[in-house]
């Protein structure tokens, strides 16, 4: 009766079985650890794309303060007191202070692993290149300012998970009259 | 009832690749954007030392066009450098100088592809200001506008990365 039915269904061996389970889990494993640099990717991504942005703003913010500059009260590697069209004329301050830029003493932005200031040495300083023409002071004959900025990703300075440089940024105030 | 044999081994091992191999073309093309994960990063490095050159240009029209000096729109055009060369040091003549990607404190120059460099004149129509270019020959022609158009040269490639500027001549102002 039963052979008339029912046929023998054998399924698979130890072997069979053995194997494809190594051959699944193998799969499984590069395909797990591919995952997880993918989605360590995407948040590298994410955070580089946030600090662009931040860059973006806080760089053009500067530019902008910068190219509208009329009058520069004091200015060194680290902090710049100036009068400002963009700043309806009213003195500003700028400075680099414990890994933070601060205007007039508010924060303005943080996480900046280094910030420095440089000062084109005269109108005509591209004629002779042969000299460092960007100073770390202001002198009376300075007509465009250069700055470096770095910022950092990560919980603190001392453990940072990635710096980025933007250098040499640079703004030409389009009517500087004179500096103090 | 009909024979069920079900798969053979063969059968489900080349699914599970077969499976795989689709898997990983669609995570490939997905992820495509992660994988350039600093690209936002390095573009706006790209585009400020662009900016850079071209505010050093803005120097000498600001500083010298302007300033009582005889240095001219013409200077300044012969300084950038002649369109689509790529500059990336200075010229070999005091009068063609060229230092505008000059990076002072490391003594190195960002190249940049000069696209356009030439004097233009406006031509309205229908409310859109066109550019056409001047002929050279022509002496009629005012030469009041001169035209930039830089591209970022790096790693003998010309990048995408470009700015473009329009200098109009103006009455020299005293300082």
């Amino acid at each position: 009766m039963n052979k008339i039915f029912f046929k023998p269904n054998k399924g698979f061996t130890l072997l069979e079985m053995t194997a494809t389970l190594i051959v699944v889990s193998m799969i499984s494993f590069l395909a797990g650890k591919h995952c997880l640099y993918l989605i360590d990717l995407y948040k590298v991504y994410h955070t580089n794309f946030e600090t662009a942005q931040k860059a973006r703003f806080v760089i053009n913010r500067l530019v902008n303060e910068f190219i509208h500059i009329t009058t520069i009260h004091n200015a060194s590697e680290k902090k710049i007191h100036f009068k400002s069209r963009f700043n309806n004329q009213e003195s500003m301050l700028i400075e680099f202070k414990n890994n933070s830029l601060e205007i007039d003493h508010f924060l303005f932005a943080d996480n900046i692993f280094d910030f420095k200031l440089r000062y084109l040495d005269s109108a005509t300083a591209f004629d002779n290149t042969s000299y460092d023409i960007w100073k770390d002071q202001l002198s009376n004959k300075s007509t465009a300012i250069q700055f470096d900025i770095a910022f950092f990703t990560g919980q603190s300075i001392e453990s940072p998970t990635n710096i980025f440089y933007f250098n040499n940024i640079t703004a030409v105030p389009r009517s500087l009259k004179e500096s103090d | 009832m009909k024979d069920q044999r079900g798969f053979t081994l063969f059968e489900v091992v080349i699914t599970l690749l077969l499976i795989v191999i689709v898997l990983s073309f669609v995570a490939v093309v997905t992820m495509d954007p992660f994988l350039y994960f600093d690209k936002h990063i390095v573009d706006l490095q790209n585009v400020y030392q662009l900016k850079m050159v071209m505010e050093n240009i803005t120097h000498d029209y600001v500083n010298r066009c302007f300033s009582n000096t005889d240095f001219n729109l013409n200077d300044l055009q012969k300084r950038i450098g002649d369109a689509n060369a790529v500059i990336f040091t200075k010229g070999s003549k005091p009068d063609n100088y060229h230092p505008y990607g000059y990076i002072d404190h490391r003594h190195e120059y960002v190249k940049y592809f000069v696209k356009f460099n030439d004097f233009v004149k406006e031509d309205v129509k229908d409310r859109i200001i066109r550019f056409e270019k001047i002929n050279e020959n022509s002496s009629k022609e005012k030469k009041n506008l001169l035209l930039v158009t830089l591209h970022l040269y790096k790693e003998n490639q010309i990048l995408d990365t470009n700015l473009t500027a329009l200098f109009t001549q103006k009455k020299k102002q005293k300082k």
